[in-house]
């Protein structure tokens, strides 16, 4: 994604989780875990775990798309998971993983697919429709599911 | 029709005295379920990989022209021509039945850092980690130190049952020398190297059964 249109997504984005749910705060933390083209989100609950929202932009330079990734942990760190290896088994239905103390996921759990959503600043009508529906999915979907793993003995 | 060799018991082919491509009349390189002949002279699946060449080597032709015009106009085509040849690696998989389960798998080491494999892609019940080149580096520098990081991730994220595959639509076989020589002996063991879309297709044809 070139970097104008980067800043823009991140820009929107910042204002969609802070509508969302505002205990949802930038994540600055070091782990090897990060990956240096995405951007997080983190919400901590003391006791219960921190909860994570990845905004994971494709790293090309020639590719305009991002998809979401979302997760948890409750070792006080940021999940030292990777989401590839929970794609299968998530996508039948009604599978939780609320017993896991790390997890990570993409958003295709919930859209039955590997998602990613074109980004093109010079097409502003499309990029409001896309985030139209990122906006949808993170309250009708994500949060929710996150916030019941930290309400999960 | 040639003779054949045959098992008396079961009545059934065993083997055969000439190869595919020389018998006229078989129909889809005795493939009938991978492949299908609208023609009746060569497969879709051929014809695949005939567009994929020419259409690589049509993006490679603009690179050569823009580099002409500026470097930012070459470095541009450049990442365009890596998007096609990935392009081209995605209709030839799904053109052999292979289903495109993710893109841009993360995979991590302590060798290689955080990194990116373009696909996980299914065949039959094979998942295999595939990253897509157009070459490989033909020097030692920093786009083999990239390389040598993806795979060395990828050796240590992907699952056992994973196989690990590096396709270049052209190698020179000493750049291909160079990548195993800077790998770790685990990654050399574990990684698979197919250079040129026709062994690409050989290759994921070989894991449908």
């Amino acid at each position: 994604m070139n970097a104008k249109d980067r800043r823009l997504l991140i820009t929107r984005f910042k204002e969609i989780v802070a509508k969302t749910d505002p205990q949802f705060l930038p994540f600055n933390g070091a782990s090897p875990y990060v990956f240096p083209s995405h951007l997080y989100f983190s919400y901590e609950r003391p006791g219960r775990g921190m909860l994570f929202l990845d905004l994971s932009i494709n790293q090309k330079s020639d590719k305009s798309d991002f998809t979401l990734q979302f997760g948890w942990s409750r070792l006080g760190r940021f999940p030292e998971v990777l989401s590839v290896h929970y794609y299968m088994d998530d996508l039948a239905a009604g599978i939780r993983r609320y017993s896991q103390p790390e997890y990570m996921q993409r958003v295709m759990m919930f859209l039955g697919r590997d998602t990613w959503w074109c980004f093109d600043g010079s097409n502003p009508e499309q990029c409001e429709e896309v985030l139209k529906v990122v906006e949808d999915i993170l309250r009708a979907k994500i949060i929710p599911y996150l916030v019941g793993a930290l309400e999960h003995e | 029709m040639p003779a054949g060799f045959t098992d008396a018991e079961g009545a059934s082919a065993l083997g055969s005295d000439s190869a595919p491509s020389v018998r006229k009349y078989l129909y889809a390189n005795a493939n009938p379920i991978g492949n299908i002949d609208p023609s009746g002279r060569v497969t879709l699946i051929e014809t695949m990989v005939v567009t994929a060449i020419d259409t690589t080597l049509n993006a490679l032709a603009r690179v050569s022209v823009a580099w002409v015009t500026s470097a930012a106009a070459g470095g541009a085509a450049l990442a365009r021509f890596g998007a096609v040849v990935e392009e081209q690696v995605v209709e030839l998989s799904e053109g052999v039945g292979a289903q495109i389960l993710q893109k841009n798998i993360e995979v991590i080491s302590r060798l290689g850092g955080p990194r990116q494999i373009d696909f996980l892609i299914k065949i039959s019940n094979r998942l295999i980690y595939l990253e897509s080149k157009a070459s490989l580096p033909n020097r030692a520098g920093p786009a083999l130190t990239r390389l040598v990081g993806q795979i060395e991730s990828a050796v240590e994220s992907a699952p056992a049952e994973a196989e690990i595959t590096i396709f270049a639509a052209n190698a020179e076989e000493a750049a291909l020398d160079r990548v195993y020589a800077s790998l770790s002996d685990g990654a050399v063991v574990r990684v698979n190297f197919i250079v040129g879309y026709a062994n690409l297709v050989t290759y994921l044809q070989s894991l449908e059964f």
